[in-house]
């Protein structure tokens, strides 16, 4: 059974082709979460390959102490927040979102067949972008708060705050 | 009072559980599938070439089958040959097809100097002065066979 971190030493020794190996394994779950944050599927794509161009690129400054998923979700969270922040501020100085109204008809909506699991799914979708990435790391990628608040650059307590505040937000529209 | 708190307890114990509920269900979010294009795209973008496990296993069916396939056709078609096959015969066609090759390099060389004449006449000065030339050359070409006839004349009448 082969480990992320051998891979990576592999690769830094030269056997750059390796990376699809890292590429095959973390694809799914890097654009489900981008997809979740910008809820396009052409933006997610592109942000989902700048990621791990990004981590091909700088694969030799990944310390090995840590957990390689982890940095990639750093990377990935990191362009998220900078794409959601330009989008952000073009929306607001041009006052027109091309995406508002724009059916987010994704692969998720057609996968779910539990109706519950598709209601969480839109109930997150219309979470705030700091809480459904909180929500996402915490929940879906099982990654500690401490990890979380490192990825999103924020202090620990805020984190948790955000965190029980999403949770509790969830629980109360999944309860309506 | 234990009334009361046993109440609470349940409160407690049913909040934990609906907590426990939801993020189970939170972590088994299903992942969405990463269209094809990004794994093909990104392999372009970084130089790596990859060739997924099922595309290896099916050139390597390929490849049997079409090792197998030549392995047949080249076996029936020894054993047709093999009964007339003798090193003199082959030496003999070898020989032939040399002969055959050589021919069809001379046309093709006189072909191509036919070319060239087709390509000269296509100028008209160049046509007229062929004329010319050819015309001279038989006036005396005629000259000298009447110059010929003439001393075979002279020789067969002195004889």
């Amino acid at each position: 059974m082969k480990e992320d971190i051998n891979v990576i030493k592999e690769i830094r020794n030269g056997k750059k082709n390796e990376f699809a190996w890292i590429v095959k394994k973390y694809e799914d779950r890097l654009y489900s979460f981008v997809l979740r944050m910008v809820r396009n599927e052409e933006d997610a794509l592109d942000l989902t390959q700048e990621s791990f161009i990004k981590a091909f690129s700088s694969v030799d400054k990944f310390d090995e102490r840590y957990s390689f998923k982890n940095w990639l979700f750093t990377i990935a969270s990191h362009h998220t927040i900078d794409f959601l922040r330009k989008k952000g501020k073009i929306s607001e100085s041009q006052l027109v979102d091309k995406d508002i109204g724009k059916p987010f008809i994704s692969h998720i909506d057609r996968i779910i067949a539990d109706e519950r699991t598709k209601k969480l799914e839109h109930e997150i979708e219309q979470l705030p972008e700091n809480y459904r990435m909180v929500i996402l790391l915490k929940y879906k990628e099982e990654m500690k708060i401490e990890d979380v608040a490192k990825i999103m650059e924020i202090p620990v307590g805020t984190i948790k705050v955000w965190l029980h505040r999403a949770r509790a937000q969830l629980k109360k529209r999944m309860a309506k | 009072m234990r009334e009361k708190l046993k109440r609470k307890q349940k409160e407690i114990i049913k909040n934990d559980k609906e907590d426990f509920e939801f993020m189970t269900m939170l972590n088994e979010l299903p992942d969405v599938r990463a269209p094809r294009k990004l794994k093909k795209e990104l392999y372009r973008e970084l130089g790596i070439f990859y060739f997924p496990l099922h595309k290896r296993i099916l050139s390597l069916v390929g490849l049997f089958i079409f090792t197998g396939a030549m392995y047949l056709f080249v076996q029936r078609l020894f054993h047709k040959f093999a009964g007339n096959f003798s090193l003199e015969a082959l030496l003999k066609y070898m020989s032939l097809v040399y002969e055959k090759l050589l021919q069809f390099i001379s046309v093709i060389k006189a072909g191509r100097h036919l070319q060239d004449v087709l390509f000269a006449f296509t100028n008209p000065w160049m046509l007229f002065g062929f004329s010319f030339v050819c015309s001279i050359l038989i006036l005396v070409f005629l000259g000298l066979m009447k110059e010929r006839i003439q001393k075979e004349t002279i020789l067969v009448k002195l004889r």
